[in-house]
């Protein structure tokens, strides 16, 4: 069997002393950066990013996705304990989670959204195992046309889903393509927008934009409302455990959940928050129990958890099969796969099958370390959230720069990340949203060569996007779905 | 009469133009090339063009519809950036351990609840801790301390 003889080079490869440490110090640090508001996985990443250069490209990533994954869980106690989603994705979580909490039954909150988020990471992962080798095997036959339409497709489902609306994401998207566009020309040497400054010669990096972007603009965002006085909160943590009957009620919710999970976590530009959104709004529409929703019912936190993990699993599914990320995160994850010379592809799950399937293992052994370890440190996490902010936001900021620095030793990109910073700042004011910028910014020098090797092949003529069956498929969905958001972004105004 | 709301989305939009076209007039300067062989000019000039036309729309959109205005924490802004400053300016010139403390005493003017001792203490704390994590432990070629 194919399969398992992958899994066992996964395993040996997760298995190895150093793996293992990186998956636990990853998962341990990303919960620990979720439980806190104020930074999300994204930032969390961006920050580790060049901790990761100095490691093996496999640890590297096994850290990377446990600090993702694990502050995906931690996001969540911060919903129930605090009504503050430490995580976007964990927003929804706070409609139920923290009605249970005002109801003395945190403990019981808290411990089942570890429950949820366990059933959900694994079938998030099991369908990862099966679904990216099948998925792999297509894009094998993928020339730079087809590339360059999946691309297309991925940029329009990014800006789509931006809250903002679609006009704005798309412009967010282009702008993003344009930055990655500043720097030499690898086709001709020639300097693109670089002013003659030679810092600028190899284009700005992934890591300044990311923490430009996300992390100096979340922490000025993140001070006011953060530095009001919280009202202090009175958990009883009595019980852990739930009643026999939510046990029983929780399966459905679970199962359902990890199930809508997986399908859009899977989906180039949905992501988690659309993923535990859309579980909780059809839990909410088929649960027997749905008159409860909103007054702290189980399977309210059960669903959107449980789709939540699965999510953040099988948005790796596009990313390294077809070097699409599907969420921002994953974008920094696909640079950091860059950065260290594997081209994420097809070709992946053959050149690095280590890579690959080390990957999915520590998947497998990261979501029980967040089971057997988070159950016992609820309390120390509970008692994190008392930490006051106005200890923590400078720290985030010394952070930031020290991780900049250490990329290249360089002042000049520090610099640079003010710029974005600011720039950030002003996005956020004048309601654009960062995410797609990101995304455009990764993809955008792909993007330029895939099309350049596309009209060399067909002498110039654009007709070959259209007339490649496969590329045409993508170019007509991401068509259609360009063509919906922008009707239903009309209708909004309508109403 | 016009509202501030519908005035700060304008201007999101209009400073988007002025980068679109700014890539446009910039990428004219080089070689286009044609689509069969591309020169460095040709996918940044198409991109300028879709920027600019798109945040067109924008502004043309914010004054047509109904906006709301997004509260500007003007100090919380002010001080993380002199943070960021901060930290550039000194490590150049002392060195990255008083560079880390300097920035976290200038982020923390966003916050006028901490006494300025506790902030000190803070700014102690964290640079001693960025001294020992990334200089002592990570081994990173950074210069702690530096004479200018």
């Amino acid at each position: 069997m194919d399969l398992l003889n992958n899994l066992a080079l996964g395993i040996e490869t997760a298995f190895s002393p150093t793996n293992l440490l990186f998956c636990f110090v990853g998962v341990t640090l990303g919960t620990f950066i979720g439980v806190l508001p104020g930074i999300g996985a994204l930032a969390a990443v961006a920050m580790l990013l060049p901790v990761s250069f100095h490691l093996e490209p496999a640890t590297a990533l096994v850290m990377l996705a446990g600090v993702y994954y694990g502050a995906e869980y931690g996001g969540s106690i911060a919903s129930i304990i605090l009504n503050i989603p430490g995580t976007p994705s964990a927003s929804i979580t706070c409609l139920d989670g923290h009605p249970m909490a005002q109801q003395g039954r945190a403990g019981v909150a808290l411990f089942m959204t570890a429950i949820a988020s366990f059933c959900g990471g694994i079938m998030g992962v099991l369908v990862m195992t099966l679904l990216s080798p099948l998925l792999s095997a297509v894009a094998l036959s993928f020339g730079p046309t087809e590339y360059f339409s999946v691309m297309v497709l991925g940029l329009i489902a990014a800006s789509i889903v931006s809250q903002s609306g679609a006009l704005k994401g798309i412009l967010m998207v282009t702008v993003g393509v344009m930055l990655s566009t500043v720097g030499v020309d690898i086709n001709t040497g020639v300097e693109r927008f670089t002013g003659d400054i030679i810092e600028l010669r190899d284009g700005v990096s992934l890591v300044i934009v990311a923490m430009g972007l996300f992390g100096i603009s979340e922490v000025v965002i993140s001070i006011h409302g953060n530095l009001i006085e919280r009202k202090e909160y009175k958990i009883n943590f009595a019980s852990f455990l739930p009643k026999r009957d939510e046990w029983v009620r929780s399966i459905g919710p679970v199962l359902r959940g990890g199930s809508i999970g997986s399908f859009f976590g899977a989906l180039p530009g949905t992501g988690q928050t659309v993923a535990s959104y859309i579980g909780y709004a059809i839990e909410k529409r088929v649960s027997k129990n749905s008159a409860q929703f909103g007054k702290g019912a189980i399977e309210g936190v059960m669903a959107p958890e449980s789709a939540n993990n699965a999510a953040a699993q099988t948005a790796f599914i596009p990313t390294l099969t077809l070097g699409i990320p599907g969420s921002t995160t994953m974008a920094l994850m696909l640079g950091a796969l860059m950065i260290h010379g594997i081209i994420p592809g097809p070709k992946l799950m053959t050149e690095h099958a280590d890579l690959f399937w080390g990957l999915i293992v520590s998947f497998l052994i990261g979501n029980v370390l967040l089971l057997v370890l988070n159950i016992p440190l609820i309390g120390i996490w509970v008692r994190l959230l008392r930490v006051p902010y106005y200890l923590m936001y400078p720290t985030i900021v010394v952070l930031i720069c020290v991780g900049v620095y250490s990329i290249n030793n360089s002042i000049f990109d520090i610099w640079v990340t003010l710029v974005f910073g600011v720039m950030g700042y002003l996005m956020r004011i004048f309601h654009f949203e960062p995410a797609p910028l990101l995304i455009g910014f990764v993809l955008g020098s792909m993007i330029e060569e895939f099309m350049r090797r596309s009209l060399l092949l067909s002498r110039g003529d654009f007709m070959v996007f259209l007339e490649r069956p496969i590329s045409a498929g993508f170019l007509l969905t991401a068509a259609l779905v360009l063509a919906w958001a922008l009707w239903s972004s009309f209708k909004a105004q309508d109403d | 009469m016009m509202s501030a709301a519908k005035w700060v989305n304008g201007i999101g939009g209009l400073l988007l133009l002025a980068l679109g076209l700014f890539f446009v007039s910039q990428s004219l300067d080089m070689e286009l090339g044609t689509a069969r062989r591309m020169g460095p000019g040709y996918f940044p000039l198409v991109l300028g063009v879709i920027v600019s036309i798109l945040s067109a729309a924008v502004v043309i959109k914010a004054f047509v519809e109904t906006a709301t205005i997004e509260p500007i924490d003007l100090r919380s802004f002010a001080a993380v950036s002199a943070g960021v400053v901060a930290f550039a300016f000194v490590t150049q010139y002392f060195g990255i351990v008083p560079a880390a403390l300097l920035s976290v005493l200038a982020s923390s003017l966003a916050d006028s609840r901490m006494s300025f001792g506790r902030k000190f203490l803070l700014a102690v704390c964290v640079s001693l801790a960025v001294w020992l994590i990334f200089i002592i432990a990570l081994q990173l070629p950074f210069a702690a301390f530096r004479m200018p």
